[in-house]
C-alpha cells in the first residue's frame, strides 16, 4: 500500500493535477484540502498520515497554522509555491520547497525522500 | 595872624607877600591839583577791581599810592600857605620822593611785559582771525554733519538691504517644501533648522533644541544610524563644490519612520581645512520609498500569480494530454487555455477584488455561435463572486458548453440551454446555486469515460467553492448544478458587508 498523502491547494486544477500525478506514482491520497479550516478538520488527531503537500497562501491566508499541525504531528511535508521562501515568511524557512510550476519528477523524489 | 605864627617858620603866604590874588592861584591850583591827584587813583582802583585778570596790578598799586602820595604834598602845600608845616611837608615829599623812584625803577623791567600786552588792533586782528577760523571750524563742522549725515544714509540703505535679503532669505527658507539645516559637525547639533524640519518631524523648536546632541542617536533608526558615522567622515572631507547624500529615516513626534533623503554641502571649515559645518537640504521621500516597497511588492506578487497561472496551464495541459491524441490535445488545450484567458480578462477588470456572474457566463460561451446563442436564456439575479469562484465556474461553464457544442443541446438545431443562479437559504445558512439545464438535444447518456472535461464540470468547480456537484444525464438533456455556501462564493468586500 502506498504511502497516505494531504494535498493542500486553493487552486482545484492544481491540486487535481497533484493528485493524478501522485496516484499514478503510487502515492494514497489520504486528502484534498483547499483551505486552512478544510485541511485543519481533516488533521484530527489519529488520522493516518504519512506525508503532505502544500500551498504556502491559501485563499490570500497563510498556511502557517496547517504546517505547524503537521509538524506537530510529526508528518513531514513539502510546501509548494509560486513564491520564494523569502516571500513566504521566516515560518517557510528550513522546510522542502518547490516553485511552481512544479517539476513533477522533482515532486515524487522529494516526497518519497520524506516520507521514508 | 597870630595862630600861624606859632612857631619859628613862617606861613608860606607870606613869602607870597599875602597877596590875596598869589595866594588864590596858589591855593586853588594846590587844592585842584590834590583832587584830582585824589580822584586818579579812585579810578585806577575801580578798574584793578573790574578787571580782576589785569596782570600788573602790583604797578597798579603803586601808581595808586604815588599819586595819592603827590595829591598829599599839595595839600600839605595849600596847608603850608597859611601854617608853616614845613616839616610835615617834607616827609610828605620824602615820602612821595621814595614812592616815586620805586614806582620809576619798577616800571622800566615792566616795559617788555606792558608791550606783551596786545593792543586794542592787535587784539582785533587777532579777533578777526579767531573770527575767520571760528568760521572754517563751522564750515569744516557743517561738511563733517554732512559726511555723517551721507553715512547715515549709507547705514541706512545697508541696513534695509540687509534686511530685505535677510526677509528674502527667510521667505524663501520658510517656503521650502524640503528641510533645510546648518548642522555643526563637531558638536553633532543642528545650528539652525527651518520651519519644514518642525511642520515634517513634528518637534517643538525647544524640544529640537533639548535633543541637541542626542537628536540623531534618539530618533534616527537604528539601522541608518550605523551607517552615519561613515557619512560624517565623508562630511569633514566635503570639498568646495562637492555635494554629499544620506537616505535614512527619522521618527517623526508620532512615531512614525519618515523617510528622508539630505544632500549636504560645506559651510565653514577649521584651520585645517576640515568642515566644520554643512548646509544641508533633505527631502521627504517617504511617499517615493512607500511606493518603491508596493511596487516591489506588486512585483513579486505579479510573479506569483503568473507562476500559479502557469502551474494551472501545466494542469491543464497535463490533464487535457491524458487519453488524447495529439491533434485533439492540441485544439482542446488552445480553447481551455482561451476560456482561462477569458476568465483572466474578468479578474484583472474587477481588480482582483470579483466578477460578476453574467459577466463570466457571458465571456465563457462567447465562442458560440448566433443559433446556439439565440437559443440560450440566463436568468439571475446581479451578484459579485470572488476571482478563484470565477475561475473554477468560469472553466465548468467552458466545459459544458464545449461538451453541448459537441454531443448536447447545441449540436442540433432545436435545443436549448438554460443556465440560472440564485441564493437559497438551506439549513440555516445561504447557498449559492447554479445550474445548466439543457432540452431538445439529442437523446443522452452517460459517456463511458471520465475525460478532462467531466473532472473540471464535477470536481474542479466543486472544489474551487468548496461546493457539491450534481450531474444528470436525463434523458430529456443534461442538467448541471452546482450549490456552494455563499460565503465561499462572494468577494470578500460583499462578504465583510454581509457580517
Amino acid at each position: 500500500m502506498g504511502h497516505r498523502i494531504l494535498i493542500v491547494d486553493d487552486e482545484p486544477l492544481i491540486a487535481m493535477e497533484i493528485e493524478s500525478t501522485l496516484s499514478q506514482a503510487g502515492f494514497e491520497i489520504a486528502h484534498m484540502a483547499q483551505s486552512v479550516e478544510t485541511a485543519l478538520a481533516f488533521l484530527q488527531d489519529g488520522v493516518a498520515l504519512d506525508g503532505a503537500v502544500l500551498d504556502a497562501n491559501l485563499h490570500d491566508a497563510s498556511a502557517r497554522p496547517v504546517v505547524e499541525r503537521l509538524q506537530e504531528m510529526g508528518v513531514p511535508l513539502l510546501i509548494v509555491s509560486g513564491y520564494s521562501a523569502d516571500q513566504i515568511g521566516p515560518w517557510a524557512e528550513g522546510r522542502k520547497l518547490l516553485r511552481k510550476p512544479i517539476v513533477y519528477a522533482e515532486l515524487i523524489k522529494s516526497l518519497t525522500q520524506i516520507v521514508s | 595872624m597870630e595862630g600861624m605864627l606859632h612857631n619859628s617858620y613862617v606861613a608860606h603866604g607870606y613869602c607870597l607877600m599875602w597877596k590875596p590874588w598869589l595866594v588864590g592861584l596858589h591855593g586853588l591850583s594846590d587844592l585842584l591839583t590834590a583832587l584830582a591827584y585824589f580822584a586818579i587813583p579812585v579810578a585806577i582802583f575801580i578798574f584793578v577791581k573790574r578787571r580782576g585778570d589785569l596782570q600788573m596790578k602790583n604797578l597798579a598799586w603803586m601808581f595808586v599810592a604815588f599819586i595819592t602820595l603827590c595829591g598829599l604834598t599839595h595839600v600839605v602845600g595849600l596847608i603850608t600857605l597859611w601854617a608853616p608845616i614845613y616839616e610835615t611837608e617834607g616827609w610828605v615829599k620824602g615820602a612821595t620822593a621814595i614812592v616815586s623812584v620805586i614806582t620809576a625803577v619798577a616800571i622800566f623791567p615792566l616795559i617788555p611785559k606792558a608791550l606783551a600786552i596786545p593792543s586794542p588792533s592787535q587784539m582785533q586782528l587777532v579777533n578777526d582771525q579767531l573770527t575767520d577760523e571760528i568760521a572754517a571750524h563751522k564750515r569744516t563742522l557743517a561738511d563733517l554733519e554732512a559726511a555723517r549725515a551721507e553715512l547715515e544714509r549709507r547705514v541706512e540703505e545697508r541696513t534695509q538691504a540687509l534686511n530685505e535679503s535677510q526677509t528674502f532669505l527667510k521667505r524663501i527658507t520658510d517656503i521650502a517644501p524640503t528641510m533645510l539645516y546648518v548642522y555643526d559637525i563637531d558638536h553633532q547639533r543642528n545650528e539652525w533648522i527651518n520651519r519644514n524640519v518642525i511642520a515634517t518631524l513634528g518637534y517643538a523648536p525647544e524640544e529640537i533644541h533639548a535633543m541637541g546632541d542626542r537628536m540623531f542617536p534618539d530618533i534616527m533608526h537604528p539601522d541608518d544610524f550605523s551607517r552615519f558615522k561613515g557619512h560624517i567622515d565623508d562630511q569633514k572631507k566635503l570639498g568646495p563644490d562637492d555635494t554629499v547624500e544620506f537616505e535614512y529615516r527619522l521618527r517623526s513626534s508620532e512615531g512614525e519612520w519618515i523617510w528622508l533623503l539630505s544632500q549636504e554641502m560645506a559651510y565653514t571649515r577649521n584651520g585645517d581645512g576640515e568642515v566644520t559645518h554643512i548646509i544641508g537640504a533633505a527631502h521627504d521621500i517617504t511617499l517615493r520609498k512607500e511606493q518603491e516597497e508596493r511596487i516591489h511588492l506588486l512585483m513579486a506578487e505579479v510573479n506569483h500569480r503568473a507562476r500559479n497561472l502557469l502551474t494551472v496551464v501545466q494542469s491543464v495541459a497535463r490533464q487535457t494530454s491524458r487519453l488524447s491524441d495529439p491533434a485533439t490535445f492540441a485544439e482542446d488545450l488552445s480553447n481551455r487555455l482561451a476560456g482561462l484567458a477569458a476568465s483572466q480578462d474578468l479578474i484583472i477588470e474587477g481588480e482582483w477584488q470579483g466578477v460578476r456572474m453574467r459577466d463570466i457566463v457571458t465571456s465563457q460561451l462567447g465562442h458560440l455561435g448566433d443559433s446556439q446563442l439565440s437559443r440560450l436564456v440566463l436568468d439571475g439575479k446581479p451578484i459579485t463572486v470572488s476571482p478563484a469562484a470565477a475561475q473554477g465556474i468560469g472553466m465548468a461553464l467552458h466545459e459544458l458548453s464545449t461538451n453541448a457544442l459537441k454531443y448536447g443541446a447545441f449540436s442540433n438545431e432545436i435545443g436549448t440551454v438554460h443556465i440560472a443562479w440564485t441564493v437559497k437559504m438551506s439549513q440555516e445558512s445561504a447557498m449559492f446555486v447554479i445550474s445548466w439545464q439543457e432540452r431538445d438535444g439529442p437523446a443522452v447518456s452517460a459517456p463511458e469515460r471520465t475525460g478532462f472535461g467531466r473532472t473540471v464540470i464535477e470536481r474542479m468547480a466543486a472544489h474551487a467553492v468548496g461546493g457539491v456537484v450534481d450531474l444528470r444525464y436525463d434523458p430529456d438533456g443534461l442538467k448541471w448544478t452546482l450549490s456552494a455556501p455563499l460565503d465561499r462564493v462572494l468577494n470578500k468586500t460583499e462578504q465583510a458587508g454581509r457580517s
